[in-house]
């Protein structure tokens, strides 16, 4: 029948009248047709509505699971855009946070935007000047609140500033009608400011030399090494044993954290924790849990050159602890306490430095500063800028602050800083920085005294309970720890950042040692002038006068016991010249004649200030002139006080006399107080474990330094000098930097400190300090869009 | 046009065509209805094992919803295998087939400074996932999982009184936790689920069955406290 229609309907020539005709034939076969149709067509629909009510409910179920994870990453990655904002601007918020139980959001504040877009991921941030911060991922969209959660500091914890740590985050991300949320509790990290040492790397705390008994000691705080931590005594050479030699000793600490590693432990460390938790203080030792592997696999071939292997970046070796007492203060990659290192914002410093700061550009950094072989792939030279803040005791040279000054100098080359800065400073290279002397450590020029001298004339008070080897900190640490109240404040905050390296460099005497050899030369001239008991007591003693009555009855005489003094430690040691020398001594016969036998300190100290600023002057053009070949016997001035004062305290090398608190008799230390940030790889002679060839970014009293290196005579045997560093020290381990090929120094004691005033210390608006940040709460849920359009 | 005019003109239908008509019929129903009646029992089929789906889906949003949401993992519940074919002979009865971690609940509002000494600013929530045989006295499965939770106070001891324990899911083939040994992934690496549930008109044979094999990876967002 169809067919029969068909063909009708197709031949063209039907009219109306033959349609008539057909009636009658077309109504009787109507019934049959039309049931069939039926049929058929309610087959068809059962047919179609299952397999559509399927298919829809599957599609949709599909398209709903997409949309949401799709949803989810568009809320995480809001999240991840308002960290990247904090990061980039400490003020970054956009709400208000109430302190009710709930966090409730409260009003909108002033925001900014730093990203910008990005068309390759159709990314985009919508403008704003205040309130939710807003953009599109891709297909999505989200929207973020941000604000610091109202707390208080705690003050039972020294190194975090809890007022300023935490973030809520609420975070929305809409794929069409789909609607995620993530709530987020965000933990802000300082590592410059929160921590005694951070690595961005493996940290390493084994330092020193076989055979040796002396003990670094790391006190304060937090130690983080992002990909291990590891500690130990001397017990290898190049991965080969040897005999045992200096040890690591850790105390008041916080915590120790791996964030994507293990804590690998040599030997039994002697250690002790703060109160924390609940727990009281604890003195223990932390039992050895690893021996390291002496075969180990280095995948990059760099075994020689810092290079972890493989067996201890892939373990997480158990810390041994019956007794519960480590939970809380050692914690590897299990506990989620990452810290992971950022590229540090040098565009942002420059501006600064730019706008009311000191930017030096590479013309402006072009003394020759010499460094051993080795440093550079030829030559022994770099080009710096030498920055010396000055002391009590010499002027500063190489800088002139603007007005207004923010506190910000930014060098496009190296630079090297010394002295005590008078206000809080930021000192960024896009090279290195050398620490070549004392640097941040001033005393209170203007402190009286009850009786006798200001104890602090001469700089920092450098007094031991019973001496500086045996001691790991100051007698009075309120000096040293607590730099917010005026009556303490002896330090500035002061951050210094080197894209590649912060080297320590200890070649000058003058510079590293100059508050502990002034005060001794004083005495010296003194007991020349006197004797040795009267100039003790006279210069010495903080009881005494600061001046001396000599008993010299004549102005020759005088004279020549000045020039007495300049035979032993000599000004000009190789040169027959002896004209400033003998001008020095007028100077002092002059004053006998004029003045008479009493050189009151007002008088004796200006004398003796020309004496040590003759002794600066010339060590640049005298501090090669060695009694040997080997550069071990300086004939120079300077390094014969050194010797003298140090045989003054002590009975053997690191054994010294007890510390008497009430004299000026300091033991040498070089003293850098601050937050030293580099960015470099590590890439210079390393091994890892605890092993003696293990070279820092540190240069000079070295063998290595004489000879066409230039760079200054042995000055200290090794583990002889102290380097006393207060601070943090951080590396972040970021960029490639040269290789090193070579030692440059002799390694001396040391002594890393945290200083508690850091957490509070001048962080304002604009710092750009170094932050981290970790998730501590996270959620997420669905929500609607009508709360996606009023959020 | 005059054969036109014979068609139109007949009178009407045989007997014989209005049986071949009705023979006609009935067999394109009876065709049409095994069509429509596959169809609905393939339709039944599908629903069911979507029913399964959905099941299963819900357990795994549900139990990455939590771990994400999470602050931290025993680093031993569940334990870390080298490979993945050591990780797929760990049995679901294993003791140590359990998932263990805490949800960290931190509370802005008090003075820390007031604390007690052993008082911290948040509670905790400890959370475990253990599966057991449905019934006791079978070999093996079908498994139960179960989800345990015990809260801790603000000086971290636990409150066992408030202790809960409930089943979370039954008629389980199988499923096992674990973690796999990747030195480069942060903390203690991701944590694995595989999860096998089979359709329960288990009547049929095995080519009719239909089974559910998942296995998924998930990690905690939070952080532990320090």
């Amino acid at each position: 029948m169809k067919s029969n229609n068909n063909a009708v309907i197709s031949d063209g020539g039907i009219t109306p009248k033959l349609l008539r005709k057909c009636s009658k034939t077309r109504s009787g076969l109507r019934g049959s047709a039309t049931l069939i149709a039926l049929g058929m067509g309610i087959v068809l629909l059962i047919v179609i509505a299952g397999v559509r009510s399927y298919t829809t409910y599957r599609v949709q179920n599909t398209i709903m699971e997409s949309r949401n994870l799709k949803a989810l990453a568009v809320a995480e990655a809001g999240l991840a855009f308002a960290l990247s904002e904090l990061s980039n601007n400490y003020d970054f918020q956009t709400h208000k946070v109430n302190s009710d139980p709930k966090l409730s959001w409260g009003a909108e504040q002033p925001t900014s935007q730093t990203l910008q877009a990005d068309s390759n991921f159709s990314f985009s941030v919508r403008a704003a000047t205040k309130g939710t911060y807003s953009g599109t991922l891709g297909d999505g969209e989200f929207k973020v609140r941000c604000g610091p959660i109202p707390y208080t500091d705690n003050r039972n914890t020294k190194n975090i500033d809890e007022s300023k740590s935490f973030f809520k985050v609420d975070s929305m991300g809409k794929i069409g009608d789909t609607v995620r949320i993530v709530n987020a509790v965000i933990q802000r990290r300082y590592p410059g400011r929160e921590f005694l040492m951070y690595d961005g790397g493996f940290l390493s705390l084994i330092y020193g030399t076989p055979g040796l008994n002396n003990v670094n000691k790391f006190s304060t705080g937090h130690l983080y090494g992002h990909l291990g931590i590891e500690i130990g005594r001397i017990l290898t050479n190049k991965h080969v044993a040897c005999p045992a030699g200096t040890d690591q000793e850790l105390y008041d600490m916080d915590s120790i954290i791996t964030g994507d590693g293990g804590i690998f432990l040599y030997n039994d460390i002697k250690t002790q924790f703060r109160p924390k938790n609940g727990q009281p203080l604890l003195d223990t030792f932390l039992k050895k849990n690893s021996d390291f592997p002496p075969n180990g696999t280095y995948p990059s071939g760099n075994e020689k050159f810092g290079e972890y292997p493989k067996e201890l970046l892939e373990e997480k070796p158990e810390i041994i602890d019956p007794q519960n007492q480590l939970k809380d203060r050692m914690k590897d990659k299990g506990a989620h306490i990452s810290i992971p290192p950022k590229p540090l914002p040098f565009e942002t410093y420059k501006k600064q430095a730019m706008a009311n700061g000191v930017y030096l550009k590479t013309t402006d950094c072009t003394e020759p500063y010499p460094v051993t072989p080795g440093w550079l792939p030829s030559g022994n030279s770099v080009k710096v800028r030498v920055l010396d803040f000055g002391t009590q005791l010499h002027s500063p040279q190489g800088i002139t602050i603007p007005a207004n000054f923010n506190g910000v100098i930014f060098a496009d080359e190296s630079l090297v800083i010394k002295g005590n800065p008078l206000r809080d400073v930021k000192i960024v290279s896009r090279k290195d920085v050398f620490v070549a002397g004392d640097f941040n450590q001033r005393g209170n020029p203007t402190l009286t005294s009850a009786s006798g001298q200001n104890p602090e004339r001469y700089g920092f008070p450098q007094n031991f309970n019973p001496n500086a080897f045996a001691s790991e900190d100051y007698i009075d640490s309120q000096l040293l720890k607590d730099d917010l109240t005026a009556a303490y404040k002896r330090h500035q905050a002061a951050t210094v950042i080197a894209h590649d390296r912060v080297v320590f460099d200890y070649r000058s005497p003058v510079d590293c040692f100059e508050n502990e050899l002034y005060p001794f030369m004083k005495y010296k001239l003194a007991s020349v002038l006197r004797t040795k008991v009267r100039a003790k007591t006279e210069i010495l003693l903080r009881s005494g006068s600061g001046g001396i009555d000599t008993d010299a009855t004549d102005v020759p005489t005088v004279k020549n016991r000045i020039a007495s003094f300049f035979e032993e430690f000599p000004l000009l040691p190789d040169s027959t010249d002896k004209t400033p020398e003998t001008g020095l001594a007028n100077e002092f016969a002059n004053h006998y004649q004029t003045s008479g036998s009493n050189f009151p300190d007002a008088d004796f100290d200006p004398l003796c200030m020309k004496v040590w600023k003759e002794f600066r002057e010339r060590y640049k053009d005298e501090k090669m002139k060695s009694e040997d070949t080997a550069g071990t016997i300086g004939k120079f001035g300077v390094y014969k006080l050194l010797k003298s004062l140090r045989d003054e305290m002590r009975t053997s090398l690191t054994n010294l006399k007890p510390d008497d608190p009430q004299d000026f008799l300091y033991y040498p230390e070089m003293t850098t107080n601050g937050m030293f940030i580099s960015g470099g790889k590590r890439n210079r002679t390393f091994y890892a474990g605890p092993d003696y060839i293990k070279v820092y970014d540190e240069i000079g009293s070295d063998e290595t330094c004489v000879g066409a290196a230039n760079v200054g005579l042995q000055h200290s045997a090794r583990g002889e000098m102290i380097h006393r560093l207060y601070g943090s020290e951080i590396r972040l381990n970021l960029y490639d930097i040269n290789r090193i090929t070579k030692g440059s120094y002799n390694e001396p004691t040391r002594r890393k400190l945290y200083d508690e005033s850091l957490p509070k210390m001048a962080l304002d608006s604009g710092s750009a300090d170094f932050a981290a940040f970790r998730y501590l709460t996270w959620q997420d849920f669905r929500a609607t869009t009508a709360e996606f359009t009023n959020f | 046009m005059s054969m036109r005019g014979k068609r139109c003109i007949k009178p009407g239908t045989t007997l014989v065509e209005l049986m071949m008509v009705i023979i006609l019929l009935t067999l394109i129903l009876a065709a049409l209805y095994k069509v429509s009646r596959a169809t609905q029992q393939g339709a039944h089929e599908v629903m069911s094992n979507q029913v399964i789906n959905d099941d299963v889906l819900r357990l795994v949003n549900k139990l990455t919803d939590d771990i994400r949401g999470s602050n931290f993992s025993d680093p031993n519940l569940p334990p870390t295998f080298d490979t993945e074919a050591l990780a797929n002979n760990f049995t679901v009865l294993d003791p140590n087939n359990q998932l263990m971690f805490t949800k960290v609940k931190f509370d802005f509002t008090k003075d820390p400074n007031s604390f007690a000494p052993d008082q911290v600013n948040y509670t905790q929530l400890r959370i475990v996932y253990t599966v057991k045989k449905m019934n006791p006295a079978n070999a093996t499965g079908p498994y139960a999982l179960f989800r345990e939770s015990l809260p801790f106070n603000d000086r971290r001891q636990a409150l066992t009184a408030d202790k809960t324990k409930f089943q979370l899911m039954n008629d389980l083939d199988s499923l096992v936790f674990y973690r796999l040994k990747n030195p480069k992934a942060p903390r203690s690496g991701n944590l694995f689920i595989h999860l096998r549930m089979t359709r329960q008109d288990k009547t049929g044979s095995n080519s009719e069955k239909y089974t559910v094999d998942v296995v998924t990876s998930v990690k905690e967002r939070g952080g532990e406290p320090e």
